[in-house]
């Protein structure tokens, strides 16, 4: 059930009709919103639920341990235990068939090939996700900045809660269980915001991601040895434009939606392409990824300093590369993306090594800076390229085609440029972009902005492709 | 208790943080409208989905009651609104260089 849709429309009508009927009494609501969820997560395969309530119910157990004990190195352990296996069923379930096909390749390479054979094994929609909250849990607690472990049915919520189920924001524990703890408040639902995130996310995705995706994206990275340089270049910032829209739509509206249910997500995304450097990339993308691996990885590797164990210079440099590389692993089992994660790893350990004060960069002249973000962003492009690309032979393929200036524009087309354009220029908005339309549509009594969303929606339905392909980050 | 590796507290930016807030009566005559009026404008999309539902009595129910629903709006001229966006980007789309 994708979020733009008849279906999922329908669906949140009745969570949002029967949740709010419930809002008096507490236990209730969070036993209907837990099945709902369950229920949207069936949509998908209902099989997996078994492995959601699994993963919870594990998790709460390990919490429960963790926060019983008194003894530091018990606590330890224990913590350590839960991380593990919250690992070790991500691994297997995303990443053993990768392993798999690697070691037949390696020992093919060496002349003793082996008949390997491949198991089944079928990616369950958002398992990172949950994966993240879980452990996000069993850390937290460990760590006291969750200072109470969560009943089990707010565990059972918290990882299954649908808006964030498939393709987050990831929610800290510790932010998110104390909302559901507390009781909503009927008179506090923030609705202007939130119907305005749904509407921009709806158009991000309906219209500017399709779009991008059908028309030139997809094309051109099937068979990029077909175009010259021109439309390859327009296809890389077409794909940065689409990836972006495709995702800040989902959590624009995974945050409309809870908001409108009564909660609170973060950020995720805060104009990523407007970005100075790439420490000030990933503090505007995936916000809650890049955080999150910042505190439950690259601060438990040593952080900045050279860790725990000493104060070997190059340890920044290497916390970062393993970061990198992991998140480049998280998106999945391919070589594609452990070079886009390295890249990002490379050039960020290059920026600290040769920018150390990273507040120097803000007061360079504006001509430094502009340069630097026209920089910042062509880099994070050729990323992309990896990240895209059906595999490293395709990758190379359309770099090589960088060098093919005799062929004429074929792909591009004014709509195509417009969208990309318009996409890009978006990212230089004013910061508070969202307050001023929310005091825009203000002028207007709910009702008369309800009657407004309405009509625009069904604009934005119009504008749109026919079909709605699932959103870039269900598959991760 | 803090364990030995726990980075500086930091709480997430919320992106509704600071929004205007509204009772849940309003919120929910703004749902009703907003649903209403893409019930008007949107019939034929309303007319596609009921389309695609699997075959059943109670799709054969919706179907036909989403006919009668379109060809009320077609008549009347509600419905040219969606068409008439879809035809304007139909247009700019097919632009060439």
């Amino acid at each position: 059930m994708l979020f733009p849709t008849l279906d999922f429309g329908l669906f949140f009508l009745g969570v949002f009709g029967i949740s709010w009927g419930l809002s008096g009494r507490h236990s209730p609501r969070l036993l209907f919103l837990t099945a709902a969820s369950y229920g949207f997560y069936a949509f998908w395969d209902w099989r997996f639920c078994l492995l959601l309530f699994g993963s919870s119910l594990g998790n709460w157990l390990f919490g429960r341990a963790i926060h019983g004990s008194d003894d530091p190195r018990q606590r330890k352990r224990l913590v350590g235990w839960a991380v593990a296996l919250n690992l070790a069923v991500l691994g297997c379930f995303k990443y053993f068939n990768f392993f798999l096909g690697s070691l037949n390749q390696l020992l093919e390479s060496l002349g003793a090939a082996r008949d390997i054979p491949y198991l089944g094994i079928v990616l369950p929609v958002g398992i990172s996700f949950f994966t993240f909250h879980g452990i996000s849990y069993v850390v937290d607690l460990y760590r006291g900045t969750l200072r109470k472990p969560a009943t089990f049915l707010e565990m059972l919520l918290y990882i299954s809660f649908f808006p964030q189920l498939v393709a987050g924001p990831i929610v800290r524990a510790a932010h998110f269980l104390p909302q559901l703890s507390a009781p909503v408040d009927r008179r506090d639902i923030r609705a202007t915001l939130a119907l305005l995130l749904i509407l921009g996310g709806l158009f991000k995705k309906v219209v500017v991601a399709n779009y991008l995706a059908t028309l030139m994206v997809d094309k051109v990275f099937f068979d990029p040895g077909a175009y010259g340089a021109l439309d390859l270049l327009f296809a890389t910032y077409a794909y940065a434009v689409q990836i972006y829209c495709d995702f800040s739509a989902y959590t624009d509206i995974a945050i409309g939606i809870a908001a409108l249910l009564g909660y609170r997500f973060p950020q995720n995304f805060d104009q990523p392409y407007r970005a100075l450097g790439f420490r000030d990339f990933w503090q505007r993308w995936h916000i809650s990824l890049s955080s999150w691996l910042r505190d439950y990885l690259y601060i438990p590797l040593g952080g900045n300093g050279g860790g725990a164990g000493g104060g070997w210079a190059g340890a920044r440099y290497r916390n970062l590369a393993v970061t990198m590389l992991l998140g480049g692993l998280w998106h999945g089992a391919a070589w594609t993306f452990i070079i886009w994660g390295g890249i990002h790893g490379a050039l960020l350990a290059l920026e600290h090594g040769l920018l150390p004060e990273r507040d120097r960069m803000k007061r360079w002249p504006f001509w430094a800076k502009a340069l630097g973000v026209v920089a910042t962003f062509h880099l994070v492009c050729l990323a992309w390229i990896f990240f895209r690309a059906a595999d490293l032979g395709h990758a190379l393929e359309f770099l090589a085609g960088f060098g093919s200036l005799s062929r004429g524009v074929q792909a591009l087309t004014p709509f195509l440029f417009l969208l990309i354009a318009g996409g890009l220029a978006a990212q230089f908005l004013p910061k508070d972009r969202m307050a001023m339309l929310e005091r825009l549509a203000l002028r207007l009594p709910l009702p008369a902005q309800g009657a407004l969303v309405g009509a625009a929606i069904v604009a934005i339905d119009s504008l749109g492709p026919s079909g709605v392909a699932p959103f870039i980050y269900f598959q991760f | 208790m803090t364990g030995p590796v726990a980075p500086p507290s930091r709480k997430p930016t919320e992106v509704v943080e600071g929004a205007r807030s509204f009772g849940l009566g309003s919120v929910v005559l703004a749902l009703l409208l907003a649903t209403g009026v893409m019930a008007v404008l949107g019939s034929g999309a309303l007319l596609d989905w009921a389309s695609a539902l699997p075959v059943g009595p109670i799709s054969d129910f919706c179907v036909d009651l989403a006919g009668r629903w379109h060809d009320f709006m077609t008549e009347i001229g509600v419905a040219r609104f969606a068409e008439g966006f879809r035809k304007l980007l139909q247009a700019f789309q097919a632009a060439r260089w």
